[in-house]
């Protein structure tokens, strides 16, 4: 027993707690990643707008470099070249020995693209770029452009810009120019200053940091990153903050107290279980107290009367009284009997075993027989079954209720048959009087706790109104079937078990 | 034959007695568990007879003690809650048969004469004969505790059986009461004068075709009774 409640008792603490620390895991993995997400996408956003600014830059830049003439500018440019279409150099700062010669190349792929362009009526598919000697530049729709050198972790960068059909003037620029202008830029407002934002360039080398975060000290990994727009694209921007959410307090909370209340509940039923296994406990062992406490003195009452009766075998007078306690002793175990299956109901199961069934009937007949000779029935039985997997007990109570409620209800017949046999398969027994028959009105109550025929009917008749309605109860506990028929000839009943 | 009955209600218990000790057994009681294990050791029943609700050890205790060491010796409660699960649980444990209070005095009788019948067959109790022989029209086989007489079946007693055996064996002899109270009921016993004439006169109801004109055991008058 003790085991028993323990396993129960670990069932409702175990399983709870593990389901819901599993969707408890789930859910905050879920949810934190949502929010990781969530939250990475706020950060983009932010980098995005340097990202935007830094645009301008270039885009300030570009112009500026449109400006420049052979002269160039030392703070913004290493070297200014000019190429005619074939190709050909026709004028540098520098010392034309030092020009590169894909810088030459460069120049000739622009014109080829831009002539293409020009004659191309077909809507081909955009070239986005052109790539020379790992030199990639915008399509040359518009007469200058960025181009950069690829492969390369350093930022390497070329304008260049058509003066005519005929001459372009590529730049050799300074990024260090670039860099500063970006590094100038004041940090978005929205981006907390205790934040950190990275511009690193393709070896993930700071280039610069703006904010308080320091990100190289702390080995902090970042939380959002955008690359820089094209040209400068091999450069990125990233974003180091302390201040990364997890999931909601909110949330927290509702999952702790659905898994509070899950507790709960289960607790209760499980204290409402034990309460009712009290309680059944209680009045099983109520009933079996009071069982054994009538029971004795009966014991007593007819195993003395019995004594009694074979010492004064020879007195018929006190014979025939002693026999009438004898009879009312057994009536007062039957009525307590069905007292007690009734207050029991709840814990009957059936336990159905071979039994001897013509034999076990008889035997209840028998002990019936005095007062039915004395009553003058005329008895008739036909025992077909013989042997038969029933409920023994119960199939006995059947037996002494029906046979009881004939001798009381029905002894105006005179007649009381009882017969067994199988059809179908099933025990059929059929126990029939001869009596006032049962009203139809009163057929369908009959079955019902504490109901007895009419009042006429039942006049000077004891019982407790339990006889039939434990009949129909204990044959429907077996599955069986009950069969009323009545007239004013008489009355049937037929079980089929 | 010995018979252990413990049962903790003095009357029930006292009324056993006389059941048990008219049908010819030798009876011993217990008051409780306890004392009916101690009296099992001491006295070495034949079978027990015991009721489930007792103070100290229940009849179950006692039957699971006793099974320990005999797995055959007839065991039969006396129980009071009758319900299946108690029945059903009496004879897992080992109970030959259950008897459900309230009972009646021939109820007893049947289930202890059909288990003391078992018993002789199965020779798990020594009898004091088991060969049939004949008084009269009937045939008499004291291990089926049964006569016969005309293919009709009558049921007797241990003691029945040996009254009738001893007019067998002194058939022609007057046998007077102090050998029928010595051979049939021991000779430790002393039962009321009143209580030999009783047992032959409920005899010749079931053996005598006309029990008040007796052809089998007549009485001799101022000495006992004879069988011709």
């Amino acid at each position: 027993m003790k085991y028993h409640l323990i396993f129960i008792l670990l069932f409702i603490v175990v399983v709870p707690v593990w389901t819901i620390s599993l969707i408890w895991n789930t859910m905050v993995e879920n949810e934190n990643d949502a929010v990781r997400y969530r939250f990475g996408l706020v950060l983009e956003e932010r980098l995005e707008k340097i990202s935007e600014q830094s645009l301008g830059i270039l885009n300030e830049t570009a112009e500026e470099l449109k400006k420049i003439d052979k002269q160039g500018r030392d703070d913004l440019v290493n070297d200014v070249l000019f190429f005619d279409s074939s190709g050909q150099f026709s004028q540098t700062r520098a010392a034309p020995n030092n020009i590169r010669p894909e810088s030459a190349l460069f120049a000739q792929q622009l014109f080829k693209d831009r002539l293409q362009k020009r004659d191309a009526k077909t809507d081909e598919a955009p070239r986005m770029g052109s790539i020379i000697n790992g030199n990639v530049s915008l399509i040359t729709e518009s007469d200058y452009g960025w181009a950069q050198k690829m492969g390369s972790p350093d930022l390497d960068l070329w304008f260049w810009h058509f003066l005519d059909d005929d001459e372009i003037k590529i730049i050799d620029v300074k990024t260090e120019y670039l860099i500063e202008k970006i590094s100038a830029l004041p940090l978005p407002v929205d981006i907390n200053p205790y934040d950190g934002v990275v511009l690193a360039d393709g070896k993930e080398r700071l280039v610069h940091l703006w904010g308080a975060q320091k990100p190289v000290e702390n080995n902090a990994t970042p939380r959002a990153s955008v690359s820089m727009p094209f040209p400068m694209n091999t450069m990125q921007l990233y974003y180091f903050t302390d201040n990364f959410p997890t999931i909601n307090l909110k949330f927290r909370i509702l999952i702790l107290s659905v898994a509070c209340s899950l507790c709960i509940m289960g607790g209760y039923f499980f204290w409402e279980h034990m309460r009712s296994l009290d309680a059944t406990m209680q009045k099983v062992s109520f009933v079996n107290q009071v069982s054994h406490e009538l029971k004795t003195p009966l014991t007593n009452i007819r195993m003395y009367v019995d004594l009694l009766k074979s010492s004064l075998s020879d007195d018929v007078a006190s014979t025939k009284k002693l026999e009438i306690i004898d009879h009312e002793a057994i009536r007062l175990s039957r009525l307590i009997n069905n007292v007690l299956t009734f207050s029991n109901q709840k814990n009957l199961q059936p336990n159905p075993a071979p039994c001897d069934v013509d034999v076990a009937v008889n035997r209840i007949l028998e002990s019936f027989l005095p007062q039915l000779e004395s009553q003058g029935f005329k008895i008739e039985t036909d025992y077909k079954v013989g042997t038969y997997i029933v409920d023994q007990e119960m199939l006995a109570q059947i037996a002494i209720n029906l046979i009881s409620n004939a001798q009381k209800y029905a002894s105006s017949g005179k007649y009381l048959g009882i017969q067994t046999f199988i059809e179908d398969e099933k025990l059929h027994l059929k126990i029939s009087d001869k009596g006032p028959g049962i009203a139809e009105k009163l057929q369908e109550n009959i079955f019902k706790p504490f109901v007895r025929g009419d009042d006429k009917a039942t006049e000077g008749v004891s019982g407790t109104g339990l006889g039939l309605y434990l009949v129909k109860d204990l044959t429907e506990r077996q599955h069986g079937e009950l069969i009323l028929n009545s007239d004013k000839n008489g009355t049937t009943f037929e079980v089929i078990l | 034959m010995k018979i252990l009955v413990a049962e903790d209600d003095e009357n029930i218990r006292n009324g056993l007695y006389e059941i048990f000790d008219n049908e010819g057994y030798d009876v011993v009681t217990a008051i409780n568990g306890a004392e009916a294990l101690k009296q099992y050791k001491a006295e070495k029943p034949d079978m027990l007879c015991l009721d489930v609700m007792m103070p100290e050890a229940s009849g179950f205790d006692v039957c699971r003690e006793i099974r320990k060491s005999d797995a055959n010796i007839p065991i039969i409660f006396l129980t009071a809650k009758g319900q299946e699960i108690d029945k059903v649980m009496g004879l897992e444990i080992g109970a030959d048969d259950y008897i459900v209070k309230p009972f009646g005095v021939h109820e007893v009788i049947a289930r202890v004469r059909a288990i003391t019948r078992r018993a002789l067959q199965n020779k798990s109790v020594p009898a004091s004969s088991d060969e049939s022989f004949i008084v009269e029209k009937l045939e008499i086989d004291p291990s089926e505790l049964k006569a016969r007489r005309d293919g009709q079946e009558i049921d007797l007693s241990l003691r029945e059986v040996k009254i009738l055996k001893l007019f067998h064996d002194y058939k022609g002899k007057v046998v007077d009461r102090d050998t029928l109270l010595d051979h049939c009921w021991g000779e430790h016993v002393m039962p009321e004068s009143r209580t030999v004439d009783q047992h032959i006169a409920a005899l010749r109801k079931k053996i005598e075709a006309d029990p008040k004109n007796p052809e089998i055991i007549k009485t001799v008058h101022n000495a006992g009774y004879r069988y011709e």
